[in-house]
């Protein structure tokens, strides 16, 4: 099926991606990060147009951030639903940014940054996007490390 | 002219017929049955297993020793304040103490003031 | 020269409260800048203290409009993450509570958006139909806004038959009611002079920046989850896609209005085939996950509504990502505002259907007299309504 093909598309651009096929027409891919410009491009040849979401996700045992760009074709019957992940150092991660491949990208990098500390290269305006711009440093709530009395109390 | 018609009609009707809004704290609308309005809580009926505390979503239950009742027990406490009424905790009560009347009127000057009924049959 | 006008931020029903900034050369609007975030409430990390079963009430509370569809959406992901699947009369319940609330969601959006335009009557008329559906919502979840109707594997409670009667005179009812309020969209002048060719999103651009639900179906993009990847039951119903061209206001309240009758036909649908049996399976609170990942997309009544979990396998996610709808819509809004007029920023905003309690409080800085002006939503609509008179008598002087 398309499945197939989308795979051998991304094996030949990245040897050691790794596939996890779901249910629902769902394709799992973890790549190198810096392989993830050149996998989108191609695949937005393919007609992957819409982006969904990028969703971090923070691993504090092994100090990675992960990333997944949920991208959906423009036959989404045909295509399957892509995840795509990638892996970051948790010290000073830095990708480079797709919206100029996906620019309906932008907010959700904004988004990543403000919540992660994501750092996106060549991003237009990269700031905080959710919590006001007056918060300076290194203050990322959805870290697993920070620190807030409120949802300490919170969790029984 | 056959419009001008229907609106003097409905004009000397609406000037001597009833109002058509409610006049609300004189008439009451009544919820529907299965409506999830103030808690209840038969006190007879609580064994203080704690379910319900553990259950809520929005941490709206507090367990409180209860002194009217000897040996003492713990007793949920419901700071109507926080409730989402979601009736998750009268779902999973085990003995149906806890539940959902259809009052609706939740209001007083100060939001610690609403609280649930206790009752004890 | 260009002036900076200032535009929102509080707008208290969604999660993204916007604040744009506009720089308007006379009448024209240059450039957008849109802001976030003056209402985040943090509930992704709240999320992460809830267990499976209560997350979803948590979740509910996003939005008071879609309620049904977070309440939903969230549990169809704890269901991924369970590998549970519901039994047949939870989905078709599930269902139900979906498409009576893009009833009334749409109901409630085109009373707003005529109101911006002036068109008080109508907003009443919509809302009184709008009220209908409320009751209908009391009477089958015990709720009329937040309904807490689905649960882990299922729905909380069953419909009766009486119900489902009331249901079917009730869509009989509001199909003369759509009828009606597309017969008026369609030939009042003065709501054709306000929606026509007034902001327009073309196709490409709907594409390209990810535009979701009507908004993007209004261009003439097909994005509908329904229509993407069929869940609960909508593979087997009725649905047809609604598709609009032009991608003006115009055509995204003809697709609302038409998408409320394909919604009214699914309801009838599942009034005649609802199958009989259990409508949820039993499921304790305090139950461990699996570890695993799974991703629930549903269509909400503004666009493509997205949960991601993560479990690492207790009683509680590790990671749970929400999209709502209006935040894959903020960069298509900021499109359609480019090249418009000052007086029709009410009718644009609104046609993405935000919440629109934005709109009252704005502040006109004019860089060259360095003064400040302070315009409620009433004035705005009141200069609206003047600046549109003047227009039309130009153009009448013309003819």
């Amino acid at each position: 099926m398309m499945s197939e093909s989308i795979k051998e598309l991304i094996l030949s651009l990245d040897s050691n991606a790794k596939f996890k096929d779901g249910k629902d027409n769902r394709l799992w891919v973890a790549i190198e990060s810096d392989k993830l410009k050149i996998v989108l491009e191609r695949l937005k040849d393919k007609g992957y147009n819409y982006i969904s979401a990028i969703s971090g996700l923070d691993q504090i045992q092994n100090g990675k951030i992960l990333l997944l760009y949920h991208i959906m074709n423009d036959s989404p019957r045909e295509y399957p639903y892509i995840t795509i992940r990638i892996e970051l150092p948790r010290e000073d991660p830095k990708v480079s940014s797709i919206h100029d491949i996906l620019p309906g990208a932008l907010l959700h990098e904004n988004e990543v940054f403000d919540m992660f500390g994501v750092n996106f290269i060549g991003h237009p305006n990269l700031g905080r996007l959710l919590l006001p711009e007056n918060v300076r440093g290194d203050v990322h709530p959805l870290k697993k490390d920070f620190k807030d009395s409120v949802y300490e109390g919170m969790k029984k | 002219m056959k419009k001008w018609g229907y609106t003097y009609k409905e004009a000397l009707k609406r000037l001597f017929g009833k109002p058509y809004t409610i006049h609300y704290p004189f008439t009451d609308i009544k919820a529907f049955e299965g409506y999830r309005g103030k808690i209840s809580l038969n006190v007879n009926k609580c064994t203080g297993c704690s379910l319900c505390f553990r259950v809520c979503p929005a941490s709206a239950i507090e367990m409180v020793p209860d002194e009217r009742v000897k040996p003492a027990k713990r007793r949920p406490h419901f700071k109507l304040a926080d409730c989402c009424y979601c009736a998750l905790c009268a779902e999973y009560c085990p003995t149906g103490a806890i539940k959902l009347t259809t009052d609706y009127h939740l209001y007083g000057f100060d939001k610690r003031d609403v609280s649930a009924e206790v009752k004890s049959e | 020269m260009t002036f900076n006008l200032y535009f929102g931020p509080f707008h208290p029903a969604l999660k993204e409260p916007i604040n744009f900034t506009f720089e308007v050369e006379g009448e024209q609007i240059v450039n957008v800048k849109p802001a976030l975030g003056y209402n985040h409430r943090g509930l992704e990390k709240l999320l992460e203290t809830k267990t499976w079963l209560q997350s979803g009430f948590v979740a509910e509370h996003i939005c008071g409009i879609c309620s049904g569809s977070h309440n939903g959406c969230c549990y169809q992901g704890v269901e991924r993450v369970f590998g549970i699947e519901p039994p047949k009369r939870g989905l078709y319940i599930r269902t139900l509570v979906w498409e009576l609330e893009r009833i009334h969601s749409h109901l409630l959006w085109l009373g707003v958006m005529l109101h911006e335009a002036g068109f008080d009557t109508l907003f009443m008329y919509t809302w009184r139909d709008r009220e209908l559906t409320l009751d209908l919502f009391e009477e089958m979840s015990g709720r009329r806004v937040v309904y807490s109707m689905n649960t882990v594997g299922g729905v909380r409670r069953d419909v009766t038959d009486s119900f489902l009667q009331k249901l079917k005179k009730y869509c009989d009812y509001l199909e003369e009611r759509t009828k009606f309020y597309k017969k008026l969209v369609l030939e009042d002048s003065t709501i054709l002079a306000r929606f026509q060719n007034v902001g327009v999103l073309s196709k490409n651009d709907a594409i390209s920046l990810s535009a979701v639900g009507p908004v993007a179906r209004a261009s003439g993009a097909k994005r509908d989850v329904r229509y993407e990847e069929p869940y609960a039951v909508y593979d087997e119903s009725p649905y047809q896609i609604v598709l609009g061209e032009e991608g003006d206001a115009l055509a995204k309240t003809i697709v609302r209005i038409d998408e409320m009758k394909v919604s009214l036909d699914i309801l009838r649908w599942i009034a005649d085939n609802i199958p009989s049996g259990d409508y949820r399976i039993k499921f304790s609170p305090m139950t461990k996950a699996p570890e695993n990942e799974a991703i629930s997309r549903i269509e909400a009544p503004r666009g493509e509504l997205f949960y991601y979990f993560k479990s690492e396998g207790g009683t509680t996610p590790s990671r749970v990502k929400v999209r709502t709808p209006t935040f894959a819509n903020v960069l298509p809004v900021v499109k359609m505002l480019e090249g418009q007029y000052i007086a029709d920023i009410p009718v644009i905003v609104a046609s993405i259907d935000p919440c629109i309690a934005c709109c009252e409080r704005i502040t006109i800085i004019d860089k060259g007299k360095e003064g400040v002006k302070m315009i409620t939503a009433d004035q705005l609509r009141s200069y609206a309504k003047k600046w549109y008179e003047e227009k039309y008598k130009v153009e009448r002087g013309r003819k």
